[in-house]
């Protein structure tokens, strides 16, 4: 008898429990009332910082496509009060939970861009895992063009920053969790993607787009990702070319399935050049000490072939694209040395800590670490051995 | 007697009980806390603790061992006299109100911030209590029938968030082992008592598991297994958010997300959560199931059902009524609270060491 008691009791608890969740879903937001935001555009307007969302708002299927994209624009003195602002103009709830990209306009450059960042990077509103770049002017009026790559300009720029794996070592893509690590880090270094806009033949594609209803859009730009901006305490300091940043990411990634232009081969005396593919590449980056020397070794293997060449010898012609030439190998191989020279000397000039060296510091030698942070670009010594390979 | 008869826990149910139910409740908002304290070094905090429950259960076991199976109430009541043992019921009673508080509040904070979008009533939660209270007043052989299913999924739980993240850890992050001090290891591990000592619940469980040859070798490396994975799991956390992983609150659904192919497809790894989710819900409610046990073998009480709402309804009422007061909560469970913890969580049970049962027994006999 009081078994059956208090199984009923429990029954009458449990189904009460379940009306409470059924019937106001403990105040979950309903979907037409949600603005699923996909991007956000951070600009400095005067004092305030203007956000920029690409909104897709849940329609019926049959509604027109023009209506599943929205970009709204709202102020505040800081990025959270500019997104409550824009839930505030709307009605909508602001759903952060989708939105995949941050980009950054040139005005947020001239100051420590973190301010506006590290909200995004503590709430709980926002996955830190969403894509962060920097962008050509302002962010707002890149979220307005109109492209052939994806109806939503967004979503055609996370295809370029977030291709397949292993498929991303034409642009430096960072993360916000991992740009705000380089901040607080000891290096106190970051970088991100610097999305260009490129001005192209104007185009009405039809073609279908990632399995979306109608993915293509119109317009006559396209987007470049292929620069990267150097960060230190959060203001841009440098900027990397599209060959530095490849050389970068040949550092400190694994890579397939890219690219390495290598131009003006001289073999037999004539000029040629090279488009070579990486097929897979083994690097180190580590900090030694010789006595008091600091010394930066850098160990680069890349086993490629060639992808193209501009030679018209009937004798190369009839290669097979496995083999790269020994003239071609050293040149890449000088090439990137010359990059490698180049961003280290970018780093000196602006004490952008672009490798981690601080963090490699205090990691692995941290009793030099008081005499040597901060100091050591300026002191340290470059060993770099590269070796680009053909299949053997 | 079918009660007594089924109300029986084996050593494999131990084993289980202890893989299923130790880690998850260790990876909601602990290892933030523990960066807090720790920095770089929080793994070898886990690891301290981790050694300091082996201990614990190593008490546990053997006493379970010289006692042949008898209830620690008994044991104490037989050693010590009848009220020494209520007093020492009624001090662990105290004990799991306030070991539950913590990793319920997380629970509750992790449930309202993350899986609820905007704002949650009082009733959000109350779900949780309902189960809680079903659980405790139950009968001790249910737990080891969880632990049967749970720890499939503690493990799958764990085993899928570790190779989701594992590409995305920077395991140097925390070199070089040992730089912030043995003060800050040891504040690390002190603020973490709440969480750990799990090894104590053996206590209550020994009194129902039947004695079998060689269970040493076999509790003692199960639990090692659990803290290992707490231990690797605190190394990955601090490997993936580096000089964040304090202000990192809820690592459970964060060290797996930027894995590259979770980028690409989506949050599968809330497969992940949800295993551990599920497993976690149980495991909030050990403190409260024990703390029911303590007061009813403190007062004799047959039925337990009761107990059970009576305690879950209190512990209802003290995290609503605190949660304007959280933070002084929670500094006060990592803190001051951490001496009650060390006291019933770890020296007690040494203790137990000197309890002789066979010289009593023999006395007894004679």
């Amino acid at each position: 008898m009081k078994k059956k008691t208090s199984l009923k009791l429990f029954v009458i608890v449990i189904a009460f429990c379940a009306m409470l969740f059924f019937t106001n879903s403990f105040g979950i937001v309903d979907i037409e009332k949600t603005a699923i935001i996909t991007a956000i555009g951070l600009d400095k307007k005067e004092e305030e910082y203007e956000i920029t969302v690409q909104v897709a708002v849940p329609q019926a299927s049959t509604a027109s496509q023009e209506n599943n994209k929205a970009v709204i624009s709202a102020t505040g003195a800081t990025a959270s009060e500019a997104i409550h602002q824009i839930g505030d103009i709307t009605g909508w709830y602001p759903n952060l939970g989708f939105c995949n990209l941050i980009i950054l306009g040139e005005s947020m450059f001239k100051e420590n861009v973190t301010k506006a960042l590290d909200y995004f990077s503590k709430t709980f509103k926002l996955q830190d895992s969403a894509c962060l770049a920097g962008c050509e002017g302002n962010a707002k009026d890149l979220f307005a063009t109109a492209t052939p790559l994806d109806n939503i300009s967004s979503f055609a720029v996370q295809k370029i920053l977030l291709k397949n794996p292993g498929m991303t070592s034409d642009v430096a893509t960072v993360d916000i969790k991992d740009f705000a690590v380089g901040y607080y880090s000891a290096a106190g270094s970051g970088y991100m993607p610097y999305i260009r806009s490129i001005e192209v033949a104007e185009t009405q594609s039809s073609q279908k787009a990632g399995g979306g209803e109608d993915g293509a859009g119109k317009g006559n730009k396209v987007f470049d990702a292929s620069y990267t901006l150097l960060f230190k305490n959060g203001v841009q300091a440098e900027t990397l070319d599209d060959h530095e940043t490849k050389t970068f990411n040949l550092l400190h990634e694994k890579v397939k399935q890219s690219t390495f232009i290598v131009d003006d081969v001289e073999i037999n005396g004539a000029k040629e050049n090279y488009l070579l593919n990486i097929v897979d590449n083994k690097y180190k980056v580590c900090l030694r000490f010789d006595g008091a020397q600091p010394v930066l070794v850098m160990n680069a293997k890349i086993l490629a072939r060639v992808d193209d060449r501009t030679s018209t010898s009937k004798e190369e012609g009839l290669q097979s694209p496995v083999y790269l030439p020994d003239e071609a190998a050293r040149k890449a191989e000088e090439d990137f040395r010359m990059y490698v020279d180049s961003i280290l000397q970018k780093c000196r000039n602006t004490q952008c800590d672009l490798f981690r060296l601080d963090d490699m510091l205090y990691r692995y030698h941290h009793k030099q670490y008081g005499a040597y942070s901060g100091k050591l670009y300026d002191m340290l010594k470059l060993e770099l051995e590269v070796g680009f390979t053909g299949v053997k | 007697m079918l009660d007594r008869q089924y109300d029986k826990f084996n050593v494999r149910n131990v084993c289980l009980f202890a893989i299923a139910f130790v880690p998850v409740s260790k990876i909601f908002l602990l290892p933030s806390i523990m960066a807090h304290y720790a920095f770089s070094d929080m793994w070898i905090s886990a690891l301290c603790n981790v050694l300091l429950d082996m201990l614990t259960l190593f008490c546990a076991v053997s006493l379970w061992k010289r006692y042949r199976g008898k209830d620690f109430y008994d044991i104490l009541s037989e050693s010590l006299g009848t009220p020494a043992a209520k007093i020492v019921y009624a001090l662990y009673f105290f004990y799991f109100i306030l070991k539950a508080y913590s990793p319920i509040t997380e629970q509750k904070i992790y449930v309202e911030r993350t899986l609820y979008e905007s704002t949650t009533t009082v009733l959000t939660f109350l779900p949780f209590f309902v189960l809680s209270a079903y659980i405790a007043s139950k009968k001790i052989f249910v737990l080891g029938r969880l632990a049967d299913i749970m720890f499939m999924f503690t493990v799958a739980g764990m085993l899928l968030l570790f190779v989701l993240a594992f590409s995305n850890t920077d395991f140097a992050a925390v070199l070089p082992i040992g730089v912030n001090g043995a003060q800050k290891i040891a504040k690390g591990a002190f603020a973490s008592f709440s969480w750990f000592s799990d090894g104590i619940y053996f206590f209550f469980l020994m009194g129902r598991v039947i004695p079998e040859k060689k269970a040493y070798v076999r509790i003692l490396p199960c639990f090692a297994f659990a803290g290992l994975l707490v231990v690797f799991f605190m190394l990955m956390f601090y490997g993936a958010f580096s000089v964040l992983a304090p202000r990192q609150e809820f690592a459970l659904t964060e060290i797996a997300k930027y894995s590259v192919s979770v980028n690409n497809i989506g949050r599968f790894d809330y497969v992940a959560v949800f295993f551990l989710l599920f497993t976690g819900a149980v495991s909030m409610t050990l403190p409260l199931y024990f703390a029911t046990e303590c007061f009813v073998r403190f007062f004799h009480l047959k039925n337990k059902l009761w107990t059970a709402v009576a305690i879950n309804a209190v512990m209802f009422a003290i995290i609503y009524l605190l949660a304007p007061f959280i933070d002084t909560a929670m500094r006060l469970v990592t803190g001051y609270f951490g001496w009650f913890f060390l006291l019933m969580g770890y020296v007690l049970p040494i203790f137990t060491l000197f309890l002789r049962g066979e010289k009593h027994e023999e006395k007894n006999e004679s």
